[in-house]
Formats: C-alpha cells, sequence, structure tokens
C-alpha cells in the first residue's frame, strides 16, 4: 500500500477504537437518571410484525406542561385503551400514552431498562416477577380487572365448529397464544381441564395437531380468527364482547374449566412523576375506569 | 499557501477517518454486544434444544428452495426482459424493484389476503383442498417475494451490460439459443449471478414480517429462525440470543463467500 493508505487504515482503525472507548467510557457510569418518560421499546421489537407491533397512542388534550405518562399495557386492552386515554385526559389534564404489547414482552423490556410509569399486566407470574426483581413499587401493585377464556369463530363459520368438541376433529384450523403469552398460558391450561373433565387425550392430541399458529399477542389471535384464516381462536371474553356485531361468534367455555386471570396494575419504580402514576391508577381502579373496562367486555375484579 | 493546502488536507483525512470509524463502530458494536451477553457454554447448551434445531433446518430448508426458485425463474425472465423490448417492460422494472422499498408486514398482509382460505386467490384453491397460509409453502412463497429483487436486479443489469455481439456471433454460428446460454451468457455473468444468489439466500433467511403474517407461527413447521429468536426474546432470553449468534455466523459465512467471489473477478459487490 501507499503512504497515504497506510495513514488512512491506521487512522481508521485508531477512531474505530476510540468510538469503542467513548462508548464503553460512558456505559460504565450510572444508568440512565429515569427522568425520560418518553416511549421506548428497548428490545427488539420489530416494527414490521403487525399483529405483535407494540402499538403506542397518543393522546393529545389540554395544553398541559407536563410529560405524558408512559403506561406499559397487556395488549388486550387496546380498544380499551382508546377510551381510556382521552377519559383520563378529561378527568385529569394529563395525558397518557399506552405501549401495547403481550405481557412477557413488556416485562422484558422493563427489565432491559425501559422507562415508564405504570404496569397494566395479564399475568400474575409476570407480576410477581417485576416485584421481586424490584421494577414494581409493591404497595402501589392493585387487582385492576379480570377475563375468562373463550373460542371465537368467524362469522359464518368456515370450518363448522358447532362445539368445544369440534376443535378435537382433524382437519381444523386453530390459532392461539405463544406458551409464553397469559392468553397463551391460560388456553394451555384450560385445555387441560377440559381434556380430563369433558374429553379425552385423542381430543387433545388433535386439538394440537389443529393448531396453526402461535401468536405473540392476545390480538393477534383475534385478528387471524377474524379473517376467516382460522376455524377458531382461544382468546379473551371481552375480545368477542368488544367485537363488532355479527364479526365473531363464540363457545362458551363451563365457568369450572375456565381460568379467570386477574390483571394487575402498578406503578414502576422508574417512573418520574408518582402522583402523576398515581392518579392514572385511581383512575383506572375508580368507576369511571372500571365502566370503560366493562364496556370492552372485561369482568370486574372482586365484585 | 502551502500552509493553507496542508491544513485542509489534514482536515479531509479528519474527516474521511472519522466518518469511517463511526460507520464501521455503528455496524460493529452491536454484533459485539450480542456476543459480548452469552458465553460458550451457554451457546452450545441452548444450541441442542428443539427449538433451536427446528428453526435452523426450518430456516435453511425454505431458503435454499426459495433461492432456487428464485433462480430457476428469475434467471429466463431477467435474460429475455433485458434482451427485449416489450410493452410494460418499465412497468416489470418498478415490479422488481418493489418489495424492496414495501415493508415486509405489508407484503405478508398482502400474501395473506391473496392466498388465505378467504383470499382473492386462495378461496378459488381452498375449493380444490389447496390451502396455503401457515404452511411451510407460505415461509417459502413469503421468502421469494421479498428476496427476488435481490437476485433479478443483479442478473437483469449483468444481462444488460453483456454485450449482445457475443451470443449474436455465436448464433450466427449454428448454436442454439440455449447452448449460447450455457456456454456463453452463464460462464461471463456467472461470479455476479453466484454473489446475487447469496444475496438473495442471506435475505431470505432473515425474513420475518411477512412470514409471521402469511406463514404463522409454529415451531417445526413455519418458526423460521427470525421467528423463533423473537418468540425465545419473550421467554428464553438465552436461546434467543443463541439463534441471534447462529444467524450473524451464517450471514458472516455468506459474506466471506461473496467478497471471496468478487474478489477474484476485482468486481465490487
Amino acid at each position: 500500500m501507499t503512504k497515504k493508505k497506510d495513514t488512512l487504515f491506521i487512522g481508521t482503525i485508531l477512531s474505530v477504537i476510540l468510538c469503542i472507548t467513548l462508548i464503553f467510557a460512558g456505559c460504565t457510569s450510572s444508568p440512565p437518571a429515569p427522568a425520560t418518560t418518553n416511549t421506548t421499546q428497548a428490545t427488539g421489537a420489530q416494527v414490521t410484525a403487525s399483529s405483535a407491533t407494540p402499538v403506542v397512542s397518543a393522546v393529545p388534550t389540554a395544553p398541559t406542561n407536563e410529560k405524558a405518562l408512559v403506561a406499559f399495557t397487556a395488549a388486550s386492552l387496546t380498544g380499551a385503551s382508546d377510551k381510556i386515554g382521552p377519559a383520563f385526559s378529561n378527568a385529569s389534564g394529563k395525558t397518557v400514552k399506552f405501549n401495547l404489547d403481550g405481557t412477557q414482552v413488556l416485562k422484558q423490556q422493563v427489565e432491559q431498562g425501559a422507562n415508564a410509569d405504570v404496569f397494566i399486566s395479564a399475568s400474575n407470574t409476570y407480576t410477581n416477577g417485576l416485584k421481586s426483581e424490584g421494577y414494581l413499587i409493591n404497595s402501589t401493585v392493585k387487582n385492576l380487572t379480570s377475563n375468562y377464556i373463550i373460542v371465537i369463530i368467524p362469522a359464518g363459520n368456515p370450518g363448522n365448529i358447532r362445539s368445544l368438541a369440534d376443535l378435537g376433529t382433524p382437519g381444523k384450523r386453530i390459532a392461539m397464544g405463544t406458551p409464553e403469552v397469559p392468553v397463551g398460558v391460560n388456553t394451555r391450561q384450560v385445555i387441560h381441564r377440559l381434556t380430563n373433565s369433558t374429553y379425552n387425550s385423542t381430543w387433545q392430541q388433535n386439538l394440537d395437531k389443529n393448531v396453526k399458529t402461535l401468536e405473540t399477542t392476545e390480538p393477534g389471535v383475534v385478528t387471524k380468527v377474524a379473517l376467516g384464516e382460522v376455524d377458531a381462536g382461544f382468546v379473551y371474553e371481552s375480545s368477542y364482547m368488544a367485537a363488532k356485531n355479527g364479526t365473531l361468534d363464540a363457545i362458551h367455555i363451563p365457568v369450572k374449566d375456565n381460568v379467570l386471570q386477574v390483571y394487575t396494575i402498578g406503578i414502576l419504580n422508574s417512573t418520574a412523576d408518582k402522583a402523576a402514576a398515581q392518579q392514572f391508577e385511581d383512575f383506572m381502579l375508580s368507576v369511571a375506569g372500571q365502566n370503560i373496562l366493562s364496556d370492552f367486555g372485561f369482568r370486574p375484579y372482586g365484585s | 499557501m502551502a500552509t493553507h493546502f496542508r491544513l485542509s488536507k489534514s482536515l479531509g483525512l479528519a474527516v474521511a477517518v472519522l466518518s469511517i470509524g463511526m460507520v464501521a463502530a455503528y455496524l460493529a458494536l452491536p454484533i459485539v454486544a450480542l456476543f459480548f451477553h452469552s458465553s460458550p457454554e451457554l451457546f452450545l447448551s441452548s444450541l441442542s434444544e428443539p427449538k433451536v434445531i427446528d428453526a435452523l433446518v426450518l430456516s435453511l430448508m425454505t431458503s435454499t428452495i426459495a433461492m432456487v426458485v428464485i433462480v430457476l425463474v428469475g434467471t429466463p425472465a431477467a435474460y429475455f426482459h433485458s434482451r427485449m423490448d416489450y410493452p410494460g417492460k418499465s412497468i416489470v422494472d418498478i415490479l422488481i424493484d418493489l418489495p424492496l422499498v414495501l415493508p415486509p408486514a405489508v407484503a405478508g398482509l398482502a400474501l395473506l389476503l391473496l392466498y388465505g382460505r378467504m383470499g382473492l386467490f386462495g378461496q378459488y384453491l381452498h375449493m380444490f383442498g389447496i390451502d396455503i397460509a401457515f404452511t411451510i409453502v407460505a415461509v417459502m412463497m413469503a421468502q421469494v417475494f421479498v428476496a427476488s429483487p435481490f437476485y433479478l436486479r443483479q442478473a437483469k443489469a449483468l444481462f444488460g451490460q453483456l454485450d449482445p455481439s457475443y451470443e449474436q456471433t455465436a448464433r450466427s454460428l449454428g448454436a442454439s439459443p440455449l447452448f449460447v446460454f450455457a456456454t456463453i451468457v452463464l460462464p461471463l455473468t456467472f461470479e455476479g449471478l453466484l454473489s446475487g444468489l447469496v444475496m438473495t439466500f442471506a435475505r431470505a433467511l432473515g425474513e420475518f414480517g411477512a412470514t409471521i403474517m402469511v406463514a404463522g407461527n409454529l415451531p417445526g413447521v413455519t418458526q423460521t429462525m427470525p421467528l423463533a429468536i423473537y418468540g425465545a426474546m419473550q421467554g428464553d432470553f438465552n436461546t434467543s440470543i443463541t439463534i441471534s449468534i447462529l444467524l450473524v455466523l451464517i450471514s458472516f459465512g455468506i459474506m466471506a463467500i461473496i467478497s471471496i467471489i468478487t474478489k477474484r473477478r476485482g468486481l465490487i459487490a
């Protein structure tokens, strides 16, 4: 190489080393102060994924100097969040932004350093995990609402599913959640209970073979069913209740075999505005918040 | 005057070094972080998990088949497209570039709405008992859709740059078109086609958005490596890192192959 190329080569290496050193120096300093309440998606939640994309709905309201609250919210509350945002703004003058995704994804994001104010979880396991890991302010964790599992069917019933037994007929197409997403955890529990109480292992094996896709969020399952691309899907009752008339049919699961998922709401330690976060939690637990949830098919907890 | 000249020359050098350094660091460091977070023991232990093996085998198999399909159909298509002038040629040019600018999720949704059971085309296929969505076929169709531009554009350009007089001379001497293609066109364009082919394979291997929409996400059937990473990330972080490292190693292997091939002929990939 010529002398000029030599210099360039060495210079490039030196600047690369310089950059690496600078970045490591930055990394070893104290973790970023939780002053930013921007909506962050820390881990690789691909924006290109559709049904699994965390949806952020910014809610513009009365002019306020404060930054918007960030609520990491279980995806099954996607529909309800459209009403909750404006209602909360009207009541408090504050804005709330929702980061909607499977609870397992949101938990990962918090653990990887994402900053948020409130965490609405669809899983006791994940809530307990966050509590023991110190991400939640334990005293603020309260039960919010609840939901049963239901089987939904596309309008017109293309797969001719008339009962839970038909789910075990070979050749059907079923959608359900992944083993990690709360709706998927509960679905598997429900199937297990049904197998033991009513059906048999052949039914369960056939049902397993009929599963064509595992979705990472509950709305993802709803979408696949609504599109008619699968014959049935295991989702939350709330999604069926809130669906437009005529788009979905459902087969109810006996309560004794069903799993009642209790959602929790809690304030994260990384919150920058605990008072505002508390205001939002209080709103969600109040009659106003609970009414919105029940409008979207959620069951009250406790009553 | 001499001082002024030296100052601007070293300034240019500084800008060059800094900008190249920044680019190199920005691209290299995330990969480094991936390796830093794991350890050889963790990597090797999760390597044997069925989820990882299933995803690896499925990804390699589907990407290879997709690549073969693209080459078999795309080579004659690119050849005739570059040699002939036909009505609508400019539209086909746009169509070939389309998957490059279309977000993969859009591609997936569109494929679902076309080939799904309720789809424009799929509803007729369904009547014959053929269902494409949520099968391994759908994985390959999604891969073909998003990866084809990488081969088609390269092939198109290569054939276009080739002086047609070679082929014309051979034809005038009595060779059949196929013979001409095999003995004259292919050897001259082989390296370029190969590098385009390898890029196509890499793109098919990494496809996520379209696959998850039209093929679904079922381990062993339609859960390719990128989907497995996304799913594992939500439960078992270590598995997701292992699969990511696997993909990085495969990608590096692909890059190495390309650079060896193109360096031999002095082409810039």
